[in-house]
């Protein structure tokens, strides 16, 4: 059982539609070269996977602002990374529950990176903007 | 009447906060398990809590057995609010006495059914 880039860009939309009332729309754009933060959630056992949520500094703040109901201005750093890596670990779950068989989720972690490099060809990417930024969605073999 | 948030998420008890502080409960937290029970015990007037399954510590099925091990929690409402989305996840929180399961991503009004038809007690219509 492999998740291709479209069923991973549908189930990205439904998690921000579901819990963050957001639209939001693909993108052709590759994330850019400055600062990303990026929450990564593993899944092991019958499956080996990393899921991986790389956001823009505009994105990131963006899914806290309405995730906290807050005016982005006003958002903290640690609430930043709290928003980015419950997207993470809700899009993790999703993608263990469509793999299925008997898998492991991991906590999610956390790490501030200045581009995104694809050391792994990712199985399956989906892109997406968001006030001015870029979401970007990486499911990779582990 | 007070509401227990377990979930190592500091987003997703900030979610759950604002929609059970809407329906008039007063939230209690917790990041695992174990400070979880350790909420419970001290607190008598919790009628719901809100768990999560994957956290560190003590995880939420661990949680859910050792409440429902004592009798005197056997009626309280324990929801189980995860990313676990397989069958036959949620047929292991059945049986380790969740009331009921909600799969993320949820919304406010998924939430409150789930509430209503396990027969939480919500302050604000009482």
């Amino acid at each position: 059982m492999n998740i291709n880039s479209e069923q991973l860009a549908e189930l990205t939309r439904n998690v921000c539609q579901a819990m963050l009332g957001l639209d939001i729309t693909p993108s052709p754009s590759p994330a850019s070269s400055e600062t990303q933060l990026t929450s990564k959630v593993c899944i092991s056992g019958q499956w080996n996977r990393t899921i991986e949520v790389v956001a823009s500094p505009e994105a990131a703040r963006c899914l806290a602002a309405t995730m906290f109901c807050m005016d982005p201005s006003e958002v903290a750093a640690s609430e930043i990374e709290d928003a980015v890596s419950e997207v993470a670990n809700m899009i993790g779950g999703n993608v263990k529950g469509i793999l299925g068989g008997d898998c492991e989720l991991s906590l999610p972690s956390i790490e501030s990176q200045s581009s995104v490099t694809l050391e792994t060809e990712p199985i399956a990417k989906a892109t997406f903007d968001l006030d001015n930024g870029v979401l970007q969605v990486l499911l990779k073999h582990s | 009447m007070n509401a227990l948030i377990v979930d190592d998420s500091r987003a997703m008890r900030r979610i759950l906060r604002g929609i059970v502080t809407q329906l008039g409960f007063d939230v209690i937290e917790a990041s695992n398990g174990a400070e979880g029970y350790d909420k419970l015990v001290a607190n008598e007037d919790i009628e719901l809590v809100l768990v999560d399954w994957n956290m560190p510590v003590m995880n939420g099925i661990e949680l859910v057995k050792k409440v429902r091990s004592e009798p005197r929690y056997e009626t309280l409402k324990m929801v189980m609010v995860t990313t676990e989305t397989e069958p036959q996840q949620m047929a292991r929180a059945i049986m380790a006495g969740v009331d009921e399961f909600v799969m993320k991503p949820f919304t406010s009004d998924i939430l409150i059914d789930k509430f209503k038809l396990i027969g939480v007690r919500m302050p604000q219509s009482s």
